[in-house]
């Protein structure tokens, strides 16, 4: 959570710079990001993830420094070899699949992977993340009912801002009572609590592997980054409202009331995070840039058929 | 010619269970034009998938279970119903 939020941070910096133009947007989504990976097992386990999902991918094996090759758009980019929009990341042995920004369609292709767990006898599980406006999507809900019909290994986390800068006006418990109407478990849970998140996606794995069928969490989280950015919109006492929300800020102030936490594990802990990303800053400024002969690597497949 | 396609798809079946066929009416109907006749008796319905009325569903759940190690055909019983699959 805390390095996903230093490398956020630099990349606000580096952008004001001119010298990237990035920005993930995942400031306020850490916990329930965090506590996916944490159900999950990295490397075994599938996710199709949100584009600009910064925590998870992290936590299932991507590096800070994969991080910045893709936004300095280096040729050794692991994700895209500086092809892609930075942040959407994809890692063959992370089992991280690369999706489009289009909200909501890659949960067909999410329930495909999955269907090949179940039929191939396999424990894997596959979580796959949209925001609130991908389950208005048809394709959202031809996955949904493929899961459902198929009692799939297969987690659906809606990651839902909708209850922090944009106020637009929505039937917020939709995806829970659609997701029961596909013959799915639901539950909706507040994203921004750490040790909630990770009990429900717990409960989801446990589920899926269990040959229990599919889950639906619907997670409540307030998105921090456009309001840091920008937040002179907002009145002070609303900022400040949504701020005691921070997600980071509340584990930290519930650790440091437990007493498992103090102020200098804190500080060092913040202090190695951003001595990562600077590290990975400098190392990914002198990775050379793709060339010219590369362009159509990986672009057309040369194999007659999948091995 | 269906019965080219049948016997290919039997063929590959037969001699590699990652393959499987999905699609609209392939499983107990044995397709529309008669492409899956007897496949879903002979291999099961693991393999041999009736999926609902939804293209898209049908290219994407494909997409994924290759990504997975399936070798899955996708069927799109007439040529104008790719259309809503292009996503």
């Amino acid at each position: 959570m805390l390095m996903a939020r230093a490398i956020e941070r630099r990349l606000w910096v580096m952008s004001r710079l001119e010298e990237v133009r990035a920005s993930f947007k995942g400031t306020g989504f850490e916990a329930v990001r965090a506590a996916a990976a944490a159900a999950l097992r990295p490397g075994f386990d599938w996710v199709v993830p949100c584009p600009l999902d910064l925590t998870l991918c992290l936590a299932m094996g991507m590096s800070p420094l994969d991080v910045m090759l893709a936004v300095f758009g280096r040729a050794a980019d692991p994700s895209s070899a500086g092809r892609q929009a930075p942040g959407t990341f994809g890692s063959k042995a992370g089992r991280i699949v690369m999706t489009s920004a289009a909200a909501g369609r890659h949960i067909v292709q999410a329930a495909g992977i999955a269907y090949a767990s179940k039929v191939s006898g396999r424990e894997e599980v596959t979580l796959v993340c949209t925001d609130l406006r991908g389950t208005y999507a048809g394709d959202w809900h031809e996955g949904i009912s493929f899961a459902g019909v198929h009692a799939l290994p297969l987690i659906c986390l809606v990651e839902d801002h909708a209850a922090g800068s944009r106020p637009i006006p929505r039937h917020t418990d939709a995806p829970v009572a659609r997701a029961q109407g596909y013959g799915l478990a639901s539950e909706a849970i507040d994203g921004g609590d750490l040790a909630a998140s990770l009990a429900a996606l717990s409960r989801a794995v446990e589920r899926a592997r269990s040959k229990g069928g599919a889950t639906l969490i619907h997670a409540q989280v307030v998105e921090l980054s456009s309001i840091v950015a920008d937040g002179g919109m907002l009145p002070p006492e609303q900022l400040e409202a949504l701020a005691r929300q921070d997600p980071i800020d509340r584990l930290r102030r519930r650790l440091l009331g437990a007493g498992v936490l103090d102020d200098s594990a804190d500080d060092e802990v913040q202090r190695d995070c951003a001595g990562a990303v600077e590290a990975a800053v400098a190392e990914a400024r002198l990775s050379p840039s793709p060339e010219g002969p590369r362009a159509l690597d990986n672009v057309f497949s040369r194999e007659q058929r999948p091995g | 010619m269906i019965e080219a396609v049948r016997a290919a798809i039997t063929e590959e079946m037969e001699r590699d269970e990652r393959v499987l066929v999905m699609g609209e009416d392939v499983g107990r109907k044995g397709g529309v034009f008669g492409a899956t006749d007897g496949l879903y008796a002979r291999f099961g319905e693991a393999r041999v998938l009736d999926t609902p009325l939804a293209e898209s569903g049908i290219i994407g759940v494909a997409i994924g279970a290759a990504l997975n190690g399936l070798i899955p055909i996708a069927e799109i019983q007439f040529a104008d119903f790719i259309h809503p699959a292009f996503d």
